[in-house]
């Protein structure tokens, strides 16, 4: 499984969506991204990448696009 | 006997000290400093630990509590033992993030992990503790490894349920819709009138 595809199945899996529900989508943009839901995700993202986010970038995690500029800054190219 | 609450200023989290003839019953030791300063200032010593669940904020001061009193024993559903030592699961890893969802921005929260307990149970299981009977039942959901904890069949320490004026907390990693619904639920709706609740959170109340 590549990186790209990891990182779709965390929002696919934590948030019940279809794939053509991740471009675009934001915090607070769906009823189950809620604070709730972010430490989900976030949680479930270090752990399947291996890294330990700073909390101001995981306060910054704000869309899926924006999960990917984040993700880079730790190595993890998708 | 008397008891007496810890509260944790940052999360907010009850720890529960009962005492009895100069020993203690510890529910849910949530800070490493709080709840020992209450237990030398009584003089107790505790000699069982039982936790609620495996979520930091309720057992932030299990190691520093066996350390300074390794006779006590800590009892914990399996699954929560197990999961005391996961950074994820035991939540430690986003705490900080859930300190700044809740106006705490920029406080220090460094992930850690803890051994697990000494006593572990997958089914409803009692130990008598200095003539009280205590009695834990899994009730997974909110965590895989989540319990009631009652004393004397009287008082329910409920962790995360049953919190006042709250919502129960199912979507945190490890957390179960399902088995709430199949085993929680029913089972927190089955229990009788009159029961106190001491939740992990917030003040205590009559069911």
């Amino acid at each position: 499984m590549t990186n790209l595809e990891k990182y779709d199945k965390l929002f696919l899996e934590t948030f019940h969506l279809q794939p053509d529900g991740l471009p675009g989508l934001k915090y607070r943009g769906i009823q189950a991204w809620d604070s709730v839901g972010h430490m989900d995700l976030m949680s479930a993202m270090e752990e399947t990448f291996g890294i330990s986010v700073s909390t101001p970038d995981l306060l910054d995690f704000s869309s899926y696009e924006k999960g990917k500029e984040i993700l880079a800054k730790y190595g993890v190219e998708l | 006997m008397e008891l007496a609450v810890w509260t944790d200023p940052l999360s907010g989290s009850n720890c529960y000290l009962v005492g009895e003839g100069g020993g203690c019953l510890v529910v849910d030791p949530n800070d490493p400093e709080g709840p020992l300063s209450a237990l030398e200032q009584r003089g107790w010593t505790p000699e069982l630990v039982v936790l609620t669940h495996e979520h930091c904020d309720h057992m932030a001061g299990l190691e520093a509590l066996r350390a300074r009193w390794p006779e006590a024993k800590t009892i914990a559903a399996a699954a929560c033992s197990a999961n005391l030592g996961n950074t994820r699961l035991n939540m430690s890893a986003v705490m900080e993030l859930y300190l700044a969802f809740h106006g705490k921005p920029g406080v220090r929260y460094p992930p850690f992990a803890c051994r697990g307990a000494d006593t572990v149970y997958i089914r409803p299981y009692t130990v008598r503790w200095r003539g009280h009977r205590i009695r834990c039942v899994p009730l997974p959901g909110h965590t895989p490894g989540s319990a009631g904890i009652f004393l004397d069949g009287e008082t329910l320490f409920s962790g995360d349920y049953l919190l006042p004026g709250g919502e129960t907390v199912l979507r945190l990693p490890g957390g179960s819709p399902e088995d709430y619904r199949r085993v929680t639920r029913p089972f927190l709706e089955g229990l009788p009138r009159g029961l106190t609740v001491w939740p992990g959170h917030g003040a205590s109340y009559m069911l």
